[in-house]
């Protein structure tokens, strides 16, 4: 496949599992097996949908739209979807991880991502034509989640584990998460921090919003702000030297505002901050950032400058978000003029070929 | 060489402000030691040697789960009054972030009499 030449791996795309595909993949033993069956009487409290209100029985989740007529919850869809866009590789999200954000503190996470996992090793995830899966963290269970790490870590089609960050508190710097990124670390598998709070309702942070266009613009950067100032002000990257970061579905233009915002307080309060050894910009430039959404900016040389003060092109991994609307195409890096070949080789694939290890 | 205060006028862990040829120069005395820093902050040329000094805290990677216990280190920094930014004093680099550093002086002390070397 690959476009001029370059191979492409999108890395954040969204499969469009549902609860009626993963439901087999509980123990037909386990009371919670009940529980995710959609229509049974024990079926109370597992939520379809992030978007209750809106959500679509196709699975899709309103504002998502399908395009090219791919159907996203096969895999011969996502090889049609590769095809089509020219994916060498793929990197799947669950759709269903959106739901975590609304669950409170029980079993719901653990139950989901390992069923999730089963399903997607099974049916979808397939190291040998290019497609790899992440696991939902279920942070709620950082003793199950580290587990689940270590039990399906060596799966050759995962390659990362996926953390929700809407509305996670305490946020992802906190001690009790430790096991979670220790896990990684001796799994080498890299930790996505994936935005999520885009929905009018249940939005997490605030209420009174009446828009999509404001929480959709505001969620994402709430999760991802949050997640990072404190990731780097707890010294994560401290403790657990070995392990990659990578933020997905932010945008870029927060980053730089992070990093000097992040700055200007260190530099007044770090002795708060006791296990820093540096300035907090200092940590974010060694993070890694999914393009997507690009913001739309009057000037190409916006962006550029903006990639120049997070640390350069190689922090940059393409992510097309489909089947979500605010998708990315290849062509939103590819057609960048400012980016030599050789740096849009990297975004668009050999970054993360590298980072994650394929 | 040019006087600019007597020992007895900057007690241990204590700083003086001082004018050399038109330039406040802070005065500070580390356990005996005596260190001198250009009393400007790199920050917004606050008035850094009359912030207060205290032993820097610090803090090693706990283990897994714990949060980390914050010490006293045994280095010495000044505070600058204005916004915080703290500086050592033996060696004028921030806290922080050693790639930023205030102006150091030598200083030399003779018969109970404190000289800087410039």
């Amino acid at each position: 496949m690959a476009i001029g030449g370059k191979t492409i791996f999108d890395t954040d795309a969204h499969y469009v599992e549902t609860l009626y595909d993963i439901v087999d993949y509980i123990d037909d033993d386990d009371p919670w097996k009940l529980k995710f069956e959609y229509g049974s009487t024990a079926n109370r409290s597992v939520p379809i949908s992030f978007w209750p209100s809106l959500s679509r029985p196709d699975g899709f989740n309103y504002p998502s739209i399908k395009r090219r007529d791919v159907d996203f919850n096969t895999k011969e869809g996502v090889v049609q979807l590769m095809e089509e866009m020219s994916f060498d590789k793929i990197l799947l999200l669950s759709e269903q991880i959106l739901t975590f954000a609304m669950l409170e503190e029980d079993k719901r996470q653990t139950k989901f991502s390992e069923a999730y996992i089963r399903y997607m090793l099974d049916k979808i995830a397939d190291a040998d034509e290019g497609m790899y899966m992440s696991i939902p963290v279920p942070y709620n269970d950082p003793i199950k989640a580290a587990e689940l790490i270590d039990d399906y870590a060596s799966e050759k089609a995962i390659i990362g584990a996926c953390v929700l960050t809407a509305r996670i508190e305490p946020p992802m710097g906190h001690r009790k998460y430790d096991p979670i990124y220790d896990a990684c670390q001796r799994a080498d598998l890299p930790v996505l921090f994936h935005g999520g709070s885009a929905t009018l309702d249940n939005f997490g942070w605030l209420s009174g919003f009446t828009t999509i266009m404001e929480t959709h613009a505001l969620g994402f950067l709430f999760d991802n702000m949050t997640t990072i100032a404190n990731v780097v002000s707890q010294g994560v990257p401290e403790k657990f030297p070995k392990l990659d970061f990578v933020f997905q579905e932010t945008g870029l233009f927060w980053i730089p505002m992070m990093m000097y915002r992040m700055d200007m307080e260190y530099l007044r309060m770090q002795d708060e901050a006791v296990l820093m050894r540096k300035r907090p910009s200092e940590y974010m430039k060694e993070f890694y950032y999914g393009t997507q959404p690009m913001e739309i900016v009057p000037d190409k040389k916006y962006l550029q400058y903006v990639i120049e003060m997070i640390g350069g092109p190689d922090r940059l991994m393409y992510a097309s978000d489909y089947p979500h609307e605010d998708f990315d195409d290849p062509s939103a890096i590819n057609e960048l003029a400012f980016l030599t070949e050789e740096e849009k080789e990297g975004i668009l694939g050999k970054n993360a070929e590298e980072v994650f290890g394929v | 060489m040019i006087e600019v205060c007597k020992v007895e006028e900057v007690e241990h862990g204590g700083g003086k402000v001082v004018k050399v040829k038109g330039v406040e120069v802070g005065i500070f005395n580390i356990d005996g030691e005596f260190y001198a820093l250009l009393n400007s902050c790199c920050h917004q040329r606050g008035p850094v040697c009359t912030g207060d000094i205290r032993k820097r805290v610090g803090g090693d990677v706990p283990p897994l789960g714990k949060l980390p216990e914050e010490y006293f280190t045994e280095d010495y920094v000044v505070i600058c009054p204005w916004h915080g930014w703290a500086y050592d004093i033996k060696t004028g680099k921030h806290a922080g972030d050693p790639d930023i550093r205030i102006p150091t002086y030598k200083v030399v002390v003779e018969e109970q009499t404190v000289y800087l070397d410039v």
